[in-house]
């Protein structure tokens, strides 16, 4: 009797926690059904091909670099097609960013959220892409070595299928005295991963300050980043070469917060160009090679 | 003071390996579980809190009241939240002393530290929320978590084990297929560990814990999975050296259990704690008479596992950056790791020190 009581009041509880975990779970997914990709539906049912029209729209984007941010060596360097992106603008769908990265892509040095380098790319990029409607999604983790951003990007990736992932990369490895090696393979393992899986990437190599740039292993961690982005054939922004410039032209602390370390606004202002403008090239890039037949997951 | 015993003895050994890993890049995390086996020192801990919550709460000859129950593990989830605020606030004290010492601001967002120097406003509600984690102080918080669930779990399983396993894990299951998870707040968006998932395991130890003292039958069947458990490690063992992980594209939904992942202590991860958990359930009473020091340093490490582990989580950030000062050689590391395990040492016998005072010596207790 005592048994069967017993029994009655386990399953009693079970139904009560499994009640309220349903309950939980309507509000959650009540919440997610707002981002279904409906509306994302509904513009490519109406959107015609007008690939004549973005291209020409990109091309009338000027060339030179904005007075406060120009720079004597190129900012960003490789030659490589965004075809993703470009498919996703021909199509006049919203174009998803993922900006994965440390402290940086958070905005940590910033005035505000909304002079953090992602969201000064993303006003950048519609600027510059006429019509286009970008939707930045801000995956940054402070202090995170690339061995943990490794794994969330691909994870990332499969949530939410962006058409080009921005990955700043670099900065906590170096500072953690990680191996070069075992960055430069989990690097180059990476990136083979997101072209077998044909996201387009941009990389951004880490920040500068002049307290770390007579720093060997630093500088090397850098220049695995150069050489693993050459050989891997994607775009780079070669941000510590730039913000070495343009500290060099008028003094660091112009372009630094005041702990010396990260970005002020002009310093993310200046990152989110170049980062905007070695996308615009990589799209004009895919408007020169042949387009492939596009997988249907893309299109989700 | 407990007696040497393998609960002890094993988390002494999951407290040296967290500290080892918690230090990334030195030599010696090369030889800790995570490189061997699809699981990591963390579970191991996790699932050995599981057994001793069984053993805290009277087992099976005293059981407590179930107001006691509730009582005592509320007051220890009150507690640990009470060492996470502090080892938090000393973690950020020895950034910023660092940062200033060094006329260096990278110090200041060691580790995800930035918005408390940044925006000390939200960080300061992140702490004491638990939201706001971080990089390495985050099993504390997963802990807290787990000892306000684990009366539910411990007087259901009084009643009867097979509910318990299905409430547990009917928890874990909703848990990875919606992925419900703990938000973090101001940076980063979920918890490190999510408790939701990591409840099961708690859970599976504590009712292990319950049938090996209960039931013979229990005990002979783990004696019989032995191979099989062993069978199960060397395949882990191949796919982590091989670094044959499932991709996230190419796995179906719901992900979270087909994955490794150790937020969500994906199912492959559950299954390689277990397994070598069955696997080396009797190697304590043999491997203990060949290594009589290792295994007493070990135990005292376990006994006292919350000061130890709080002592060994800063150590590891002064860890960290005398590594960063020293482009870490194996010297260095050495160092580190030598000290580091002094230290813990030295801090497992000062609490048993302290608690062998008199009482009107030892104030505090």
């Amino acid at each position: 009797m005592v048994r069967r009581v017993a029994r009655a009041v386990a399953a009693g509880a079970c139904a009560i926690a499994l009640t309220l975990t349903a309950l939980t779970l309507a509000t959650a997914t009540g919440a997610s059904a707002q981002s279904s990709p409906a509306g994302v539906q509904a513009e490519i049912g109406k959107a015609p091909w007008q690939a004549e029209y973005q291209a020409s729209a990109l091309k009338q984007v000027p060339t030179q670099l904005s007075s406060d941010c120009r720079v004597k060596e190129p900012a960003f360097v490789g030659k490589a097609p965004l075809k993703r992106l470009r498919r996703a603008l021909i199509e006049r769908r919203p174009v998803k960013v993922l900006a994965i990265g440390s402290s940086s892509t958070v905005g940590i040095g910033a005035s505000s959220p909304l002079m953090a380098y992602p969201v000064r790319l993303e006003s950048n990029l519609e600027a510059f892409i006429k019509g286009a409607d970008v939707q930045m999604i801000i995956r940054g983790v402070g202090g995170e070595v690339a061995t943990g951003a490794a794994e969330r990007l691909k994870l990332e990736i499969a949530d939410i299928r962006p058409d080009l992932v921005v990955w700043q990369v670099g900065t906590n490895d170096a500072m953690a005295r990680l191996d070069e090696d075992d960055f430069s393979e989990l690097l180059r393992t990476t990136l083979s991963w997101l072209r077998k899986n044909k996201v387009d990437v941009v990389l951004i190599d880490p920040q500068y300050t002049d307290r770390l740039a007579g720093d060997d292993h630093y500088r090397s961690i850098v220049k695995v980043i150069d050489e693993v982005a050459s050989t891997e054939k994607v775009l780079l922004v070669r941000r510590f070469d730039a913000m070495a410039d343009l500290a060099r032209q008028r003094g660091a602390s112009q372009l630094l917060a005041s702990d010396g370390l990260h970005l002020n606004d002009l310093g993310y202002r200046c990152m989110a160009e170049y980062a905007a403008r070695a996308i615009v090239a990589g799209i004009l890039q895919a408007d020169l090679e042949p387009a492939e037949p596009q997988p249907k997951a893309a299109v989700q | 003071m407990r007696v040497d015993n393998p609960i002890d003895f094993w988390r002494g050994a999951a407290l040296v390996m967290i500290f080892i890993n918690h230090v990334p890049g030195n030599v010696f995390a090369y030889f800790t579980l995570r490189n061997f086996a699809v699981a990591d020192a963390a579970e191991l801990f996790v699932f050995l809190a599981g057994w001793s919550l069984f053993y805290a709460t009277g087992g099976v000859e005293r059981p407590e009241s179930a107001r006691r129950v509730w009582f005592r593990l509320i007051t220890r989830a009150i507690e640990l939240y009470r060492a996470q605020i502090v080892i938090s606030v000393l973690a950020l004290s020895l950034f910023a002393a660092v940062s200033l010492w060094r006329n260096n601001p990278i110090y200041l967002e060691w580790n995800n530290a930035g918005p408390a120097f940044t925006d000390p406003q939200r960080a300061l509600i992140g702490l004491v929320t638990l939201q706001y984690q971080l990089g390495y102080f985050d099993i504390l918080p997963l802990y807290v978590v787990l000892l306000v669930m684990a009366p539910v779990f411990i007087l259901l399983g009084r009643i009867s084990i097979p509910a318990t396993l299905a409430l547990s894990l009917a928890v874990y299951g909703l848990a990875l297929w919606y992925r419900i998870i703990p938000p973090a707040w101001p940076a980063y968006e979920r918890w490190y560990f999510n408790p939701f998932a990591w409840q099961l395991l708690i859970v599976l130890g504590f009712v292990a814990a319950r049938l090996s003292a209960t039931s013979a039958s229990f005990r002979h069947w783990c004696g019989l999975l032995v191979p099989y458990a062993v069978l199960i490690l060397i395949v882990g063992l191949v796919l982590t050296r091989y670094q044959y992980f499932p991709d996230p594209l190419a796995v179906p939904e719901p992900r979270m259990f087909f994955l490794f992942d150790k937020a969500y202590l994906s199912p492959a991860r559950l299954v390689s704690v277990l397994a070598l958990i069955i696997a080396f359930h009797g190697v304590f009473s043999r491997l203990a008479p060949l290594v009589p020091a290792v295994t007493e340093y070990l135990c005292s490490l376990g006994r006292n596992s919350l000061a130890v582990f709080c002592v060994g989580s800063l150590l590891s950030q002064v860890g960290q950056i005398i590594r960063f000062w020293n482009e870490g050689s194996f010297l260095v590391d050495l160092g580190i790791v030598c000290s580091g395990l002094g230290l813990m040492g030295l801090t497992a016998w000062f609490v048993e020190w302290r608690e062998r005072l008199p009482p009107g010596l030892a104030r505090s207790r």
